[in-house]
């Protein structure tokens, strides 16, 4: 009997104290709940109405506001007198790394108004973690289409030209008889997967380190996490890394139909790279007069004068572009967009 | 290794059983002694090399002023003593100081069109060396006034030296103390290994989930001032005065839990130093072991040596006395900021610390001119507890203004500091900062309170009931393990030191 009565106790002080510690963890942010959700309209997104702070190679602060995209909430609706363009890409568009008011969207939005004086100016940040050419595709199509932008930019390094995201929530673009479409066919097993732990992940952070925790370990050899540098010591020579030959480019046909699709008047491609698109996907700009935008030479020329737009320093890590990157590509595409806007003097 | 990764942990776990394996008292301390060098190797190998030099230089010295007690005039002992001061600190000033004085020095010559640049040694500074330093140099200066024997046993001595729970970042033990406990054979009592398990817990959870977490806002705004707003940076202050505390009481509990598993007891570091009453109870209360070590070893020599030569008049309307304090308490806490790190923020941070105290001095001195009329009119009607409550405020407004010297890396920052507290800049996210704030004061708070009202840093153990002790304790390593799993693993904030 005493014994069971410990027993007892240890299961409701160890529940208790974790219900402290998850209020803790919630009140000082040492922790997120889980970000995203599932819709039907655009499978996983982000959840409305949720405030985050992020550390990663930056500190970000931020909203998803209850349109699901990040930032102050601007309702598809829009005002005859707006501009508004739609910022779409990975997550160096969504921004985790900094607060809003360094987001670079935010940088180009008060140039141009400041610009374009007669005109209200918006800029949507509808970046995504992970996203590849084909997301953005799709999310445009089916969610960004939605708040009619007068201008869609495809924000892309040279990673996301060929769709190949593995989330099963995410559509799909696929090819049908030579035409595009996107597929919603979802495995209802994944569905009923994430309503499951949804619950959990989304009202309890501990439930959400620990979702991270499978991830990684689903990801990443455990063993080096555990044994550190006793792990390269040891290890055999077989687990070594092979350096990686870079592979050759080669264009996947739904990249082609893709930029082949894209609408001249209002998509604005932008290479986010240090190193240039390869020549099919430039090709096909030039071909279909697509608007197009370097970031390459600009990265390049601050890197070459010793100011790595990606480095940072709290971190001591290369990543996302860090604040000053923020403020060069903001001023960099404000005065590109502005030109484009303008059309040739 | 560090105490926050999971290596520690497997090292410390696969340490144990063979210790206790082991038989007789000579064994377990050798076996202590490779498992501290191994320790040190993990983080580069030549600095086992080193320390052993200076182990066996310090231990020969020591043995030396033991048998030259009775044989060899004074002026030998002495000057054997001040051979090993000056060594040891020699040591010291060479790795951590040489290049700052070089560089300040430089600063000073390039007026006259010279550059100092060739002169900057690229020296990989031995990790600890600031605190097995001090503790030799207790060593050589209890032995020299006799207040401890020397040490016979070379593998004793230099387990005291490198002891590996706290080799790194202290507390700077005392020969006095650790020597004696070597002397037993070692082995955990149940109420040591119970006290060791949940000071390492505790110390974990406030390294890891409070230390660490709250470091990353301070990291990333000290290190971007520019780009922050005035109350963003208010709030990294403030983060910064939880991290410090959370990073180093954590590791100190880390440390002295590892070493009761094997029976060995560490002295305590912190004694809820926020809740000090006055700048004077703070050094009571924050890193005992150096602030005890800085009183004996630097403030009283100093102190009796100025006494000595000062005739007991009254200067500039001051006493001598008072003359005699100020002039050792600057002198003691700006080498104490100098301790901390080769940099002049850390100069100026001891400096305004040796400022506050002896302010406070002052104010003890004159209490009856303080205390009188305004004062005591506001403290008419109020109750002890607030002017507690008021003096804690006060004092802990003195720490972390200090903290804006040691938190931030350079005097340009401080500049830029100043400029954005002058210049206010509002933030959108005050609430949400504040709300940090509040969550991690509080954190602190609850642990210090428990401390302070149980007179211990294990005051889960006060507990009667096993299921719940043990229901709390699990509770927090499991938060702590999963998310050091999904972190990275910082260094404390001490290392640097």
């Amino acid at each position: 009997m005493k014994v069971l009565k410990q027993i007892f106790l240890f299961l409701i002080t160890f529940t208790v104290t974790l219900l402290i510690c998850e209020m803790f963890f919630r009140t000082s942010y040492v922790a997120m709940v889980s970000s995203s959700d599932f819709y039907n309209d655009i499978g996983r997104g982000n959840r409305s109405g949720l405030t985050y702070v992020y550390f990663n190679e930056g500190f970000g602060i931020g909203k998803y506001n209850e349109y699901r995209y990040l930032g102050e909430a601007v309702p598809p609706e829009k005002d005859p007198n707006t501009l508004r363009i739609a910022l779409l890409g990975d997550s160096y568009i969504e921004s985790f790394q900094v607060f809003e008011r360094h987001y670079f969207g935010n940088i180009i939005e008060e140039e141009l108004a400041g610009r374009i004086p007669n005109k209200k100016i918006e800029v949507l940040n509808f970046g995504r973690s992970g996203f590849d050419i084909g997301d953005v595709y799709a999310y445009h199509n089916t969610f960004v289409q939605k708040f009619d932008p007068d201008f869609v930019v495809y924000i892309l390094s040279n990673d996301d030209l060929s769709p190949k995201n593995p989330d099963p929530l995410l559509p799909k673009v696929r090819m049908i008889n030579d035409s595009l479409t996107i597929n919603f066919d979802f495995d209802a097993g994944q569905i009923a997967a994430f309503e499951y732990s949804k619950f959990f992940i989304h009202n309890f952070t501990i439930f959400q380190i620990m979702n991270s925790v499978r991830k990684k370990a689903a990801k990443t050899p455990i063993l080096p996490i555990l044994f550190q540098k006793c792990y390269d010591w040891l290890k055999p020579e077989s687990v070594e890394k092979k350096s990686s030959d870079k592979k050759s480019f080669q264009l996947d046909p739904i990249t082609k139909i893709i930029f082949e699709k894209l609408d001249q008047e209002r998509v604005i491609v932008v290479n986010s790279d240090y190193e240039k698109f390869p020549g099919e996907i430039l090709g096909i700009c030039l071909e279909r007069n697509l608007k197009f935008i370097d970031l390459s030479a600009i990265l390049n020329s601050y890197l070459v004068s010793g100011q790595d737009l990606n480095y940072w320093k709290a971190t001591g890590r290369r990543g996302h572009w860090n604040h000053k990157g923020h403020i060069v590509i903001g001023k960099f595409l404000s005065d590109r967009f502005h030109r484009m806007i303008k059309g040739p003097e | 290794m560090l105490f926050n990764s999971f290596i520690y942990l497997i090292f410390l776990t696969a340490l144990l059983p063979i210790f206790y394996i082991l038989p007789g008292r000579k064994s377990k301390n050798i076996y202590l002694l490779i498992s501290s060098y191994a320790f040190y190797a993990y983080w580069d190998w030549r600095f086992c090399g080193f320390i052993a030099l200076l182990t066996i230089i310090n231990f020969y010295i020591g043995k030396n002023l033991g048998s030259a007690s009775d044989t060899v005039i004074i002026k030998k002992r002495k000057m054997l003593f001040w051979s090993g001061i000056i060594f040891n600190l020699g040591i010291l000033i060479f790795f951590k100081y040489f290049n700052f004085f070089i560089g300040s020095f430089g600063v000073f010559f390039s007026l006259f069109g010279t550059s100092t640049d060739d002169l900057h040694l690229n020296l990989i500074i031995p990790l600890g060396i600031s605190f097995y330093t001090f503790q030799n140099i207790s060593y050589v200066t209890d032995v020299f006034r006799k207040k401890i024997s020397p040490e016979y046993s070379l593998t004793d001595f230099a387990l005291y030296v490198s002891f590996f729970p706290k080799l790194i970042a202290g507390p700077i033990e005392r020969p006095g103390n650790f020597l004696p406990q070597l002397k037993k054979k070692l082995a955990a009592s149940k109420a040591q290994l119970s006290e060791g398990i949940t000071l390492i817990i505790t110390g974990l959870f406030k390294k890891i989930m409070i230390g660490d977490t709250a470091g990353r806002y301070v990291d990333n705004i000290f290190k971007n001032l520019e780009y922050y707003s005035s109350y963003e940076i208010i709030a990294a202050l403030l983060l910064f005065t939880i991290q410090i505390y959370a990073d180093f009481s954590g590791y100190t509990s880390i440390a002295r839990g590892s070493a009761k598993l094997f029976g060995i007891e560490l002295m305590k570091n912190f004694e809820q130093p926020y809740f000090s009453k006055n700048i004077s109870e703070f050094w009571r209360r924050w890193h005992i072991s150096l602030s005890n070590w800085l009183r004996d070893y630097l403030y009283l020599p100093l102190s009796y040596s100025i006494s000595r030569n000062l005739p007991k008049e009254k200067y500039f309307g001051l006493k001598s006395d008072y003359i005699i304090y100020i002039l050792s308490t600057m002198v003691t806490f700006t080498l104490c900021g100098l301790w901390h790190g080769a940099s002049w923020n850390f100069v100026i941070w001891g400096a305004l610390h040796g400022l506050f105290l002896t302010v406070h001095r002052s104010m003890i001195l004159n209490k009856k001119a303080l205390t009188h009329k305004a004062v005591r009119s506001l403290f008419r009607f109020s109750g002890r507890s607030l002017q507690s409550a008021i003096s804690i405020i006060f004092t802990f407004i003195s720490i972390v203004l200090s903290f804006i010297f040691f938190g931030l890396v350079s005097l340009t920052d401080v500049a830029i500091f100043f400029e954005k507290i002058i210049f206010w800049e509002n933030s959108e996210n005050t609430l949400l900062f504040t709300s940090v704030i509040i969550a991690y004061g509080a954190a602190v708070f609850i642990f210090d309170l428990l401390e302070y009202k149980t007179g211990s840093h294990e005051f889960i153990l006060k507990i009667r009931s096993k299921g719940i002790v043990w229901g709390i304790l699990s509770a927090i390593f499991f938060v702590t393990l999963i998310y050091m799993f999904i972190a990275e693993p910082l260094p404390f904030v001490y290392f640097q030191f």
